[in-house]
């Protein structure tokens, strides 16, 4: 993977985020870019590549928060991780793909991060849930919606193609 | 290609990592040192507002407003506590009761004369010629009185007028006279027939006076400059204690 190509779009994820992430919000659910971003590395680069982009992603998460560095470093990695394992079944460069693997993504992240919060500061572990259930479908449909640009910049960017991924 | 199997070093040691990050957290204070990237989080703010968040911004706003409205009024009854106490430690014991009032208009309109205006009035009690003070030191006295404000005539009026007497402190000597507003901040105390000479050091206090109100032993200033050959009863220049610049509450001495 080109890292430089990753970092860019880091960036872009990131601002996305800032700017355009509460324009799409439905209550107060938003979609997540960064995840998206994990969701197509993850789907067409080895797992080592997929772990590493993931944490760093959500390390970038951890620090633009000011909650202190970790939990989203460690969740993201697992959402890295989870996606990594569904690569052989999703078709990235499909909306249907993308679309479900940033799902998977999200309502990695997110499901446990809600049940953290409803344990320790009551919270309510439903609406926790159904809040993470939330992000995950925007995050969901922005991956979808995000599938055909990620499939055009795969070279760039030093990904996988998927003939090769599925081969 | 053949997918490679997964291979457990690179997600255990970035697990560990994100994990000793998380247990060092509880170690460290928590603060924006820790968010580099939080300088970015402004810029959320160029998109159009929760509304939730605009709303509770603007509760914000009003219970800051009202906890500063509080805080005044809590300061101004401070301050007016700290004076009446100040009277009280003072010993004016022949006046038992005092009005605390703020003033809220610190100067005469017309420039002529040396008056401020007060928040009480006759639905208070007030009445004219009531002697106004700061905690133990002399003000001057109302002038008029509204239903809700009074006018106080301030000893550096050049219209005021009292009996008053300089005393030097710890020691033996005194001298009365009347003392006269100047209208430039100070006092003077004139028709001295004392042969007694009087300088820095000495003390201006109140002469009791019942037909006027006022009570004996009441601090009006200092004297910054004794009497003079020049003047023809030895004028004596005065510094009040209670300044009308910084004046923002007083005492009324209403009576027994």
């Amino acid at each position: 993977m080109n890292w430089i190509v990753f970092v860019l779009l880091a960036l872009v994820a990131g601002a996305a985020q800032l700017l355009l992430a509460p324009w799409l919000s439905v209550g107060r659910a938003a979609p997540d870019f960064a995840l998206i971003l994990v969701a197509a590395v993850a789907l067409r680069t080895g797992a080592n590549t997929a772990f590493v982009s993931g944490w760093l992603l959500g390390l970038m998460r951890d620090l633009s928060g000011g909650s202190g560095p970790g939990p989203f470093a460690l969740m993201f990695l697992l959402a890295a991780g989870i996606v990594s394992i569904l690569r052989g079944a999703l078709f990235p460069s499909r909306a249907l793909g993308m679309g479900l693997g940033a799902f998977v993504a999200a309502l990695a992240v997110h499901f446990p991060y809600g049940m953290v919060l409803a344990v320790r500061y009551g919270t309510g572990a439903w609406s926790a849930a159904g809040h993470a259930f939330a992000i995950a479908v925007l995050t969901g449909v922005g991956g979808a919606l995000l599938a055909r640009p990620f499939a055009k910049i795969r070279g760039i960017a030093g990904w996988a193609p998927e003939r090769e991924l599925l081969a | 290609m053949r997918k490679p199997p997964l291979k457990w070093t690179v997600p255990v040691v970035l697990a560990l990592g994100s994990g000793a990050m998380i247990l060092l957290q509880s170690r460290i204070p928590a603060g924006p040192r820790y968010a580099p990237f939080a300088f970015l989080r402004p810029l959320a703010e160029l998109r159009g507002e929760n509304p939730d968040v605009a709303r509770l911004k603007a509760e914000n706003a009003e219970l800051l407003a009202s906890l500063l409205r509080q805080q005044s009024s809590v300061g101004e009854l401070q301050e007016q506590l700290r004076k009446v106490s100040a009277y009280r430690e003072a010993g004016m014991a022949d006046i038992s009761r005092v009005m605390p009032a703020s003033v809220v208009l610190a100067e005469d309109a017309s420039g002529w004369h040396g008056t401020v205006l007060i928040d009480k009035g006759t639905r208070d009690g007030v009445k004219p010629g009531q002697v106004v003070a700061d905690g133990p030191a002399v003000v001057g006295r109302v002038m008029e009185c509204g239903e809700a404000t009074s006018r106080v005539r301030l000893i550096t009026d050049p219209a005021f007028r009292m009996k008053a007497s300089a005393v030097r402190a710890g020691r033996p000597g005194q001298v009365t006279g009347i003392l006269a507003g100047q209208g430039d901040g100070t006092c003077r105390l004139e028709y001295v027939l004392d042969r007694e000479e009087v300088g820095e050091g000495w003390q201006v206090m109140t002469v009791h006076d019942p037909d006027r109100g006022w009570s004996a032993g009441m601090l009006v200033g200092d004297v910054v400059k004794g009497g003079g050959s020049g003047g023809v009863y030895g004028e004596i220049i005065v510094q009040p204690r209670a300044g009308a610049g910084d004046l923002r509450h007083v005492l009324i001495l209403i009576g027994k």
